[in-house]
């Protein structure tokens, strides 16, 4: 339960730390767009190098960035078998009865597994590296300058920092139940599947009831204190703009105009 | 049936930056029968300790052992739960059944109790805990009171048939005569069935009043563990760990300040009263 990255902040003394949300979260968008750009084999590799910039810049370690690759192993995993049994093209490799693996579908395979790898690490810096209220609010004002987002960039970021919020918390109450649970005996590792989905029942009824409860209880305790949504609603930490976020953003896009520049990234088609 | 904590330490997450040294060098051991009180700061590491009694947390350094064996080498956790039951801090949460019966045999159906058995432990723990066994059997726990929830939940753990029964906090947030209803079963259980049991509690008063032993914890060690006299007979060192004596004794002591000449040794808060009844018979 505790393995969870997404959603847990590593406190650390470091520029990406004190970079502004918003410009972590700009930054992380225009490298996801980045990885889906790569052409070739440098491209992979400039991105590969700022992954590792940005790890060094973070002073993270690695092996938290890899716990976070855990939980989309399976995604990864499976997106790299299909692809390979999927895609016809280049000399066949081998085949076992009808299984045929090509050259090309290899290659795509390689692309979309690295892809999908860049993509989480970098993401799991931002969040590993920005605590969640900062994140919510970053969020916040970057969606007020969305057209169609303004009137519920506040709705949206208030809900998506209570659900982050309830996340350690309803780990916790998980870990407490199951050892209450544990103590009375209760077996949750042997048995086929629908034994252990029956085993489950004993922690997902008091974790509802609970989680209902703290939802209630959250409610009554935002509305007595007059919360009434985003509507003339002041902020007491207000997100400001550095020097720092400046370098940021500048060594983001020229790297980026300069690939594409160079040919190196560029649309997909 | 006896429980021996060997040179116990317990380290969370080790090897990370959230490194936290718990449990340091815990020594003792318990006896069949026996009361003992377990006292200490807020994160001084009990919840933790009585873990390792059940084997839920797996000590760092150190062994847990019951009636001569290690419970984490020679131990099934079904065999180990047989013999300790922990009762959690607001054990309430525990319940998930749609009667109260089904809840209390989950225990006892767990670990392999006959049907026969399992009525009769789940009537005779109902009773326990001053329940009425036909009025609640087909209730809803979650259509009762909290402090009737609780008592559901403490009888799911004694239907276990445990030989050492584990409490921490069992009387929190409970209105005073729910607390002293729940520590009056408890007594009873100890000295009437013959259960050992360990109770965590800030209240002084409640571990005063019903212990035979008292173990005191500061900063993840145990820092005495001796009668209940003696351990509150230093206030000025118990407040030095942020803790504190029983307020009976706050009474006499304060008593003594103005004059007033009683037995300030005394500790319970029955004896406590008998002693000012009768310094104050005396005067008349
Ligand atoms: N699951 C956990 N992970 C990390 N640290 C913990 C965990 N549980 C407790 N601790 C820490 O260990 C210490 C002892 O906690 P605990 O045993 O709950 O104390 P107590 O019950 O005496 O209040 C505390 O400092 C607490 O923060
Ligand atoms: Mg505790």
């Amino acid at each position: 339960m505790s393995e969870m990255t997404i959603g847990q902040y590593y406190p650390a003394d470091s520029f990406v730390h004190k970079l502004d949300p918003r410009t972590k979260i700009m930054l992380t968008l225009l490298y996801i767009l980045f990885i889906f750009m790569v052409k070739s084999v440098v491209g992979y590799a400039v991105a590969f190098l700022f992954l590792v910039m940005a790890i060094m810049f973070s002073k993270i370690p690695v092996k938290y960035i890899i716990k976070g690759l855990k939980p989309v192993a399976f995604i990864v995993t499976l997106t790299i078998v299909i692809n390979i049994l999927w895609t016809k093209g280049g000399n066949l490799l081998f085949s076992i009865g009808f299984i045929k693996v090509y050259a090309e579908g290899v290659v795509v395979a390689a692309k979309m597994g690295v892809r999908l790898m860049l993509l989480v690490s970098t993401t799991s810096i931002m969040t590993l590296s920005t605590s969640t209220i900062d994140l919510t609010d970053g969020m916040e004002m970057l969606m007020r300058k969305v057209p169609f987002l303004k009137n519920s960039a506040h709705d949206i970021s208030m809900m998506m920092s209570i659900a982050l919020r309830f996340i350690p918390t309803l780990q916790e109450e998980t870990d407490r139940i199951m050892k209450a649970q544990k103590s009375r005996g209760a077996d949750f590792d042997s048995g086929n599947i629908v034994q252990k989905a029956k085993a489950m029942l004993p922690i997902l009824v008091p974790l509802f009831v609970s989680a209902f409860q703290r939802a209630g209880e959250l409610a009554m305790a935002m509305e007595a204190r007059c919360y009434r949504g985003g509507e003339g609603r002041t902020k007491m930490k207000v997100l400001k703009y550095t020097k720092r976020d400046a370098v940021a953003y500048v060594i983001g896009f020229l790297f980026f105009a300069v690939m594409v520049g160079s040919g190196y990234i560029g649309l997909p088609f | 049936m006896s429980i021996e904590v060997k040179n116990l330490s317990h380290v969370y997450s080790l090897g990370t930056v959230f490194e936290h040294t718990a449990l340091k060098d815990i020594d003792f051991s318990v006896g069949p029968r026996d009361f003992i009180g377990i006292i200490g700061h807020t994160g001084c590491g009990k919840s933790t300790l009585i873990q390792h009694l059940n084997g839920l947390l797996k000590p760092t350094t150190g062994s847990v052992i019951i009636n001569g064996k290690d419970i984490n080498k020679e131990m099934p956790m079904k065999e180990i739960v047989k013999r300790v039951g922990i009762v959690f801090q607001y054990p309430e949460y525990q319940l998930f059944e749609e009667t109260v019966y089904k809840d209390v045999a989950f225990g006892p159906k767990n670990i392999g109790f006959s049907e026969e058995e399992i009525e009769k432990t789940v009537r005779e723990s109902i009773e326990l805990v001053g329940l009425d066994f036909d009025e609640v059997k087909d209730v809803s726990p979650f259509d009762m009171s909290g402090g009737q929830k609780r008592r559901v939940a403490i009888a799911g753990v004694l239907a276990m048939k445990p030989q050492i029964l584990i409490l921490d906090e069992p009387a929190s947030g409970l209105d005073p005569m729910g607390r002293s209803e729940i520590l009056g079963y408890i007594n009873k259980l100890n000295k009437e069935v013959g259960i050992c049991i360990l109770l965590v509690s800030h209240n002084m008063d409640d571990v005063a009043d019903f212990a035979d032993k008292v173990m005191v914890f500061s900063k993840g060690r145990l820092v005495k563990f001796d009668t209940p006299k003696e351990v509150f007979s230093d206030v000025d060192e118990l407040e030095k760990i942020g803790l504190t004596v029983p307020d009976s004794k706050k009474v006499l002591l304060g008593l003594k300040e103005k004059g007033i000449d009683v037995d300030t040794s005394l500790f319970r808060t029955r004896d406590a009263i008998e002693e000012i009844i009768r310094v104050v018979g005396g005067k008349k």
